[in-house]
């Protein structure tokens, strides 16, 4: 069960099977997507700069706590810096920087 | 005639918008309707002058019957305030979890000392207040002996819709959500959400985040709309007056909440208010405040959250049952969030302190022989 509409069970299953079955008929294409999207985290889409992809990871890092494979001694260095260097992450964000 | 009661209010913090700030303005005013005084107090308000808030001077405090110490994180006055001799009573907010703010060491800190302050309020009164049911039963769980529940607002003068009705587009749905730009508001999974929507969805949808950003949150969130090519699809409002939240709510086709902690969720009641449709995952005390009402989501994938909203709102025989539901649960929450409760509360508080058959605001007995 995806859901539940507590005020009327009948039609909260109806509508939880209606949705499995979509769900299910595009499990392959959706699988493939999701899969796609969570690899295009590990990999730089082409549309984003080397520099906004490293900021990318240091902040999915900080937030998502998710690892990243093959680069965690950088992503560590990363935290280790933002920490050390609290100016850096004002200067992300668009402050003043020294 | 016996002498009236006063009660007074304190927070750390005040500020317009900020939830306890509203509390307890509604509260003063409850109390005031029943012939109770009283004052808030705040360390450092942000809150324009017609909110009558107070510096906070502990001299000012002498002549109270009963003192409402809000807690949500930590106070750096409470030391000052518990040694007072005066009868004292927390009002419980819920303190969200430390590990949400590893990225913001002083929200950290605060969060941390605020659930060690915990131990220091039932140490010296048993009686608490807390705004749900969830919060209640924490500290139940921490050994206060008495809690009892007082309303967040007044839900009855608001349950008038605007005049001006919805002002939705044709052919774009708008998802809202209302809440502090933050971790542990989980709107990062909001967005994927929206990602899967738009890729798979029977239309194209919209994301509203509507309150006050984390930068360093907010910066991630524009990082993963820019990988995931949402920029017109996507806006932040924050700084919003009454009115102007109101028009967000009217313009929205459904509120959407996937939240990872939260101690009551307003929003879920004002969107329910403005008939929304409510789509809300059963993390922490939301399953409480929308009751049997709206859609609760149980799955945590986001490909199948996308799913479900998009067939639902696609439905209008669901979207019927929904809002009746919604409609019920509001009116069941009149009866609690209103001041004519508050006033309830207070008063049996107040009456039994002046005539004790049960001293409930004095320490446990093995603590005090110790």
């Amino acid at each position: 069960m995806i859901f539940r509409i507590l005020a009327d069970l009948k039609l909260s299953d109806a509508l939880n099977e209606k949705v499995s079955t979509r769900v299910d008929e595009k499990l392959r294409t959706i699988g493939d997507f999701a899969q796609k999207a969570r690899r295009s985290w590990d990999s730089r889409p082409s549309h984003v700069s080397i520099t906004r992809y490293a900021v990318f990871r240091a902040l999915h890092q900080e937030f998502s706590g998710e690892g990243l494979p093959g680069l965690p001694t950088l992503l560590g260095a990363g935290r280790r810096l933002f920490r050390a260097a609290p100016w850096l992450k004002k200067g992300i964000l668009g402050g003043r920087t020294k | 005639m016996s002498q009236p009661f006063t009660v007074h209010q304190y927070h750390p913090y005040t500020a317009p918008g900020d939830a306890i700030t509203q509390q307890m303005v509604f509260l003063r005013h409850a109390f005031r309707d029943a012939s109770i005084g009283g004052e808030i107090f705040s360390s450092v308000n942000y809150a324009p002058e017609a909110y009558q808030i107070r510096q906070f001077v502990p001299a000012r405090l002498w002549d109270c019957d009963l003192l409402l110490i809000h807690h949500s994180q930590g106070n750096p006055q409470l030391d000052l305030l518990l040694n007072m001799p005066l009868n004292k009573a927390m009002v419980y907010h819920n303190i969200t979890p430390a590990h949400f703010f590893r990225h913001d060491g002083e929200m950290s800190r605060l969060a941390n000392q605020g659930r060690q302050q915990l131990e220091s309020f039932r140490a010296s009164t048993s009686l608490a207040f807390a705004v749900s049911e969830f919060n209640a039963e924490e500290l139940r769980a921490m050994g206060f002996a008495d809690v009892r529940l007082l309303p967040l607002f007044d839900l009855k003068p608001s349950t008038v819709n605007s005049p001006f009705g919805p002002i939705r587009e044709d052919g774009v749905r708008t998802l809202l959500f209302v809440g502090r730009v933050c971790p542990h508001k989980n709107q990062m999974q909001l967005l994927e959400i929206l990602y899967y929507l738009n890729r798979f969805g029977t239309t194209k949808y919209r994301l509203v985040l509507v309150g006050k950003q984390d930068l360093l949150y907010r910066r991630y969130l524009d990082e993963l709309i820019h990988l995931w090519k949402l920029e017109d699809w996507v806006e932040f409002r924050t700084g919003l007056n009454t009115v102007q939240l109101e028009t967000c709510y009217r313009a929205a086709d459904a509120f959407l909440c996937v939240s990872q902690h939260e101690g009551f969720c307003v929003p879920l009641l004002e969107a329910m208010r403005f008939d929304l449709p409510v789509f809300a995952n059963l993390r922490a005390a939301i399953g409480e405040t929308l009751g049997n009402a709206g859609v609760q989501i149980t799955s945590h994938r986001s490909e199948q959250i996308a799913e479900c909203v998009d067939t639902i709102l696609s439905d209008p025989k669901a979207l019927e049952v929904i809002l009746n539901s919604q409609g019920e649960r509001v009116a069941e929450l009149e009866k609690t969030q209103c001041a004519a409760f508050a006033q309830a509360q207070i008063r049996s508080v107040l009456t039994q302190m002046r005539f004790p058959e049960k001293k409930f605001l004095e320490l446990p007995a093995e603590q005090q022989q110790t």
